[in-house]
């Protein structure tokens, strides 16, 4: 960080290059492989050792598994539960956190050592109590199970990041825009909310990529409805099972549609890491 | 209500007293409403439920429970002979992967905010593991862990290195699983750098002039105002690393000589395969017991080491 | 929704939101059960009911099932069954929350245990009223394929497909037979068997390069072993277990000594088999690298896609012939054996549909024995499988006739996954040298013996 030899300083960013290629190579191989397998035909895939570059190249497994499955319902499901998600986790859990952050009320210590305690209970023992309320409730094989509760920002994880970011933001900042007549609620929208980008970006891109890959919830609550069902566990059909062929180059081709809409959103919220937010005039 | 803008002059007003519409605490629990809705009706029920039928012989199967008492418990810890083992397992589990990853994560963090040029494309392919979707990822990592023609064995050899028996192998099974776990670092990666953004460019420069180096700017600096980030990744790997499951379920099932039993492969079998969901609510009330009780002693002592600003 | 959205403006962002909320209503609004309808925009005034069928039969068996559906439905007007095709990823949580739920699908697919665990603990109605009234004969069916759905003298389930033919096939390649100048053979004892195995196991300084045969090392496989030395898992009256006995503490020391002589040991067998995976075609039984396979009946329908020019033939599983009292013997119903239950949750006005689509699946050789006949596997309905057109497939198949044949139907309890678990324990800890053969098994039996116990105690 503060190397003045600028001879160091390139030997130093080169050693810093040679590390990171070198990570990167084992950090690509499952997408290089999830990639290539999709692009190959059964008899290719059943080839081991596996060739990295398959001849000839199936680019029509790509077309082809839109015929195999309805990938475009399934997309459309993973829509409505990523929004949910998202929109849950950037909004609510932030408004929860801002309340365990920065707000004092008796009992708020307390409070969020139970919301932490919450993500210690092993959802095996959760799982079927919680069907039974959802079934009592009428929400079973609908899309409420999946998108109501992370609307009301259920997910304990975010907000306690996000509390973690509120809690280093000085109060200075807020001291001064109470001065000025403005509300905790408004405090949390126009000051907090937008000094905390960086946060609120990495928690989009993991409701992002937790919605998008979620399996079991969708399987169990909506089992009734495979016309809800998301890309995730469409996902699985594709896998065989019970003395069933796999489509294993379908179901990589599948994958890898899977995998870009989450590296674009970690390429927009990127940019949040990047800019870097300028705390100075604050510190002083 | 008009907010004036942050960016401008500190303002060094004193501070007359506001008509509050809301009385503070209540604004405390206005805030955190909606998750005391969503616990109340989602998550207490279940939870109590749990914790009641840890003391019945409940099968959910509909057949009628009986109270047995402490009886769960006592099976646990004394008759139930994977017990032991699930608990020493998980604890080597929990005992490597969990600081290995913290390192690491902190490390590349650490390495990718620094001004080196390509750090996007760094930053994408670091985090690319953690989003291949997971039935694709374990036909990958069988390929990775093959003996005879994996791509990690290749690896070794060229190192000279003799061949590693990764899955088959009771001694390797479990390094092999924490591999996999180091694998996903990308999303720990991710919250330490946005914790990184929070850090004031201007402290660097000033320590840069007091004629500090790197290393000391790095233990003075960076650690002391990342505490509050590695805080909560230390948390949250504690939490998961316990109940660390899909890799084992779905690789090892457990095996070799059950080398890879987890905790929370015991009490899914118990649960799923045996219908002992009585026993398996035992088995998680001890669970929660030990992770609430490690994070308690974590949160007070943060106290000690954690800074917030 | 998706064809536009390059960047996720506020203004989409409260669209998906408001799409949320509607689609979410719509969705609780529609009764996904329609019970006892009426009401719902397809169907006039006609009293349909609606049998929800929850199975695994998922890609290309799920067209065959669903013709099934189209022309039972045709028989059966105001009957609908809804085909829920579910992963088998997860499938014992999925099945069990629904189960569990009180509002179950009127039929559901589980595996054998399952159909005992739930008929023990009242969970599914028996069909043996159902039977009766249909005059339904039950003859039709190898004896070891209905015995399996039994549980206290009561049937719960018809089955479909077999659950034999899962131990009792041995396979030989007689390509590789031929390649190194042997006689065709097939071997039909323990004795037999090691020696063709010796002969064609390779093994260099990495593990197995081909290998002749495994006996297996899973718990699954000890039992199969077992049958064929005269032994048995449990007593006759089920009170205890019984594969501790002397005939199961050979078997298992036949098999860790195969393994470790033969094999090079445990580790050795579980990385040739790592890999590719079930069922694909970089398999060894498909590149001329195994000489013997002892594998299911859905072999033959892979065996047709992956190498249909391949030469074999195939004989029951080897027995122990040192053992006056062991003969070749096929398990029937130890693990999967798929059968259909209808919960007791179903309401009244359902079951007698539900029952009428069961037997659909199962008992009418126009409709489960085709199912399965489509597939190239046997049918447990005995008739179905005279049809010529099997040896089409399989030249063999009167082989695999006369395996379903020798199947038994192995009496098992409620809790015998836990005690199959049990015995797993003690079978590994025997090929990793942890214990001798006969100290791992003692192990094992204590703690199988001990889930009995208390199983027998609770049922007072």
């Amino acid at each position: 960080m503060a190397v003045r030899n600028p001879k160091m300083k390139l030997a130093g960013h080169g050693l810093l290059h040679l590390v990171l290629i070198a990570g990167s190579t084992l950090m690509l191989i499952p997408l290089i492989w999830t990639v290539s397998t999709s692009l190959k035909t059964p008899q290719q895939v059943a080839i081991w050792p596996p060739e990295w570059i398959p001849d000839p190249v199936m680019w029509s497994n790509y077309v082809e598994v839109f015929r195999m499955a309805p990938v475009m319902l399934w997309l459309r499901n993973s829509l409505v539960l990523v929004a949910a998600d998202v929109i849950g986790s950037v909004v609510t859990c932030s408004f929860v956190a801002y309340g365990f952050a920065r707000v004092k009320f008796p009992g708020r210590d307390a409070l969020f050592l139970l919301l932490l305690s919450t993500l210690m209970v092993p959802y095996v023992v959760r799982l079927i109590p919680l069907y039974v309320i959802y079934n009592q409730i009428g929400w079973i094989n609908t899309f409420l199970p999946v998108t109501v509760p992370h609307l009301l920002g259920r997910n304990p994880f975010f907000i306690f990041l996000l509390r973690q970011f509120f809690m280093g933001i000085p109060d200075e900042l807020s001291d001064a825009a109470r001065i000025d007549g403005c509300s905790e609620f408004g405090i949390w929208w126009r000051i907090v909310m937008p000094l905390s980008k960086p946060a609120l970006a990495a928690v989009a891109i993991f409701a992002f990529r937790d919605s998008w890959d979620n399996f079991l919830a969708p399987l169990v609550y909506m089992a009734g409805r495979p016309d809800l069902r998301p890309l995730a566990v469409g996902l699985y059909t594709l896998r065989g099972g019970a003395g069933q062929l796999p489509d294993t180059h379908y179901l990589m081709a599948l994958s890898t549609l899977m995998i870009l809409p989450m590296l674009i959103i970690f390429a927009a919220g990127q940019r949040y890491f990047i800019q870097g937010v300028t705390l100075s005039g604050i510190k002083g | 209500m008009t907010a004036q803008p942050v960016s401008g002059e500190r303002v060094t007003a004193t501070r007359p007293p506001r008509r509050r519409k809301l009385p503070r605490w209540l604004v405390g629990y206005v805030f955190i409403a909606p998750w005391l809705v969503a616990f109340v009706a989602f998550e207490a029920y279940p939870i109590l439920s749990g914790f009641y039928h840890s003391f019945t012989d409940w099968t959910a199967t509909g057949k009628a429970e009986r109270f047995v008492g402490l009886d769960n418990y006592v099976e646990a810890f004394t008759r139930d002979p994977l017990f032991w083992k699930a608990v020493t397992n998980t604890i080597y589990f929990i005992g490597v992967s969990v600081p290995l990853g913290i390192v690491a994560a902190f490390a590349l963090a650490m390495m990718l905010n620094s001004k080196i040029g390509g750090t996007t494309a760094y930053r994408t392919i670091y985090y690319l593991p953690s989003v291949v979707p997971a039935v694709a990822a374990v036909i990958v990592w069988v390929f990775i862990f093959e003996t005879r023609r994996g791509i990690l064995n290749f690896a070794l050899e060229l190192l000279g290195l003799p061949a590693i028996r990764w899955l088959s192998d009771p001694n390797w099974a479990m390094p092999a699983l924490i591999i996999m776990s180091l694998w996903s670092i990308g999303a720990s990666m991710i919250i330490f750098l946005a914790g990184l953004q929070g850090i004031p460019q201007e402290l660097y420069e000033a320590a840069e002039v007091d004629g500090a180096n790197g290393w000391h700017s790095l233990w003075r600096i960076t650690v002391p105002l990342m505490t509050p980030t590695i805080f909560f990744n230390l948390i949250m790997s504690l939490v998961a690393a316990f109940q660390a499951f899909n890799n084992a379920f779905i690789m090892t099932n457990g095996g070799p000589n059950n080398a890879t039993l987890l905790y929370m492969l015991h009490l899914y079998n118990n649960a799923f395969r045996y219908f002992r969901m009585g026993y398996a609510s035992a088995l998680a009330v001890v669970l929660f017991i030990i992770v609430f009780g490690l994070t308690l002693f974590v949160y007070r002592s943060s106290k000690r080491w954690v800074y917030y600003s | 929704m998706s064809n536009d959205s390059r960047t996720l403006s506020r203004r989409t962002l409260l669209k998906l939101m408001g799409g949320v909320a509607a689609t979410g209503m719509v969705a609780a609004c529609a009764p996904a059960v329609a019970p006892t309808t009426s009401g719902g925009a397809a169907a006039p005034a006609q009293a349909d009911v609606t049998i929800r069928f929850w199975n695994v039969w998922g890609a290309a068996r799920e067209e065959l099932m669903n013709q099934i559906i189209a022309r039972f439905e045709e028989k059966n007007p105001g009957i609908k069954v809804q085909n829920l095709v579910q992963p088998f990823e997860r499938r014992e949580e999925n099945l069990f929350t629904a189960l569990a739920s009180g509002d179950p699908p009127e039929v559901l697919m589980s595996s054998r245990a399952e159909v005992l665990r739930f008929a023990n603990d009242g969970l599914i109605l028996p069909i043996d009223g159902y039977v009766t009234a249909n005059n339904l004969d039950l003859s039709r069916f190898y004896p070891s394929e209905i015995g399996n759905f039994y549980w206290k003298d009561k049937l719960y389930s018809m089955p479909m497909p077999t659950g034999g033919g899962v131990t009792s096939l041995t396979l030989v390649n007689y390509d590789m037979l031929r390649a190194a100048g042997k006689e065709d053979q097939t071997p039909a004892t323990w004795t037999e068997l090691e020696e063709m195995a010796k002969e064609f196991t390779e093994i260099d300084d990495k593990g197995i390069v081909k290998i002749g045969a495994t006996v297996g090392t899973s718990a699954s496989d000890f039992f199969a072993w077992l049958y064929c030395n005269g032994g048995s898992i449990y007593s006759d009256d089920l009170s205890k277990v019984a594969f501790d006995s002397e005939a199961g503490v050979q078997t298992l020391e036949w098999m860790v000594n195969f393994t470790n002589e033969i094999n090079g040991g445990v580790q050795n067998v579980t990385d040739f088999f790592a890999g590719p995976g079930e069922a694909t075609e970089a398999q060894p039984w498909y590149n001329d690298a195994q000489l013997i396979n002892f594998p299911n009946v859905s072999i033959f329908f892979h065996m047709q896609t992956y190498k249909p020019d391949m030469q074999w033939d195939m004989g029951l599983r080897p027995y122990n012939a040192s053992n006056a009292d062991a003969k070749s013997q096929g398990l029937s119903g130890e693990t999967f054996a798929w059968g259909y239950v209808v919960p007791e949750a179903a309401p009244e006005a359902k079951r007698e549909a539900a029952f009428k689509w069961l037997q659909e699946i199962t008992y009418e050789e126009e409709s489960g024995g085709w199912f399965v006949m489509q597939q190239g596997r046997p049918s447990p309905i005995k008739a179905v499988n005279e049809d010529p057109s099997f040896y089409e497939v399989n030249p063999h198949w009167d082989k695999v006739l006369q395996s379903l044949e020798s199947d038994v139907s192995v009496q098992i309890l409620p809790v015998h996954a836990q005690v199959r678990d049990a015995v797993n324990q003690g079978v590994q800890a025997a090929f990793f040298g942890d214990a001798s053969p006969a100290d791992a098994l003692a192990q094992a039996a204590q703690q199988a013996q001990g889930i009995v116990d208390d199983y027998w105690s609770q049922e007072g």
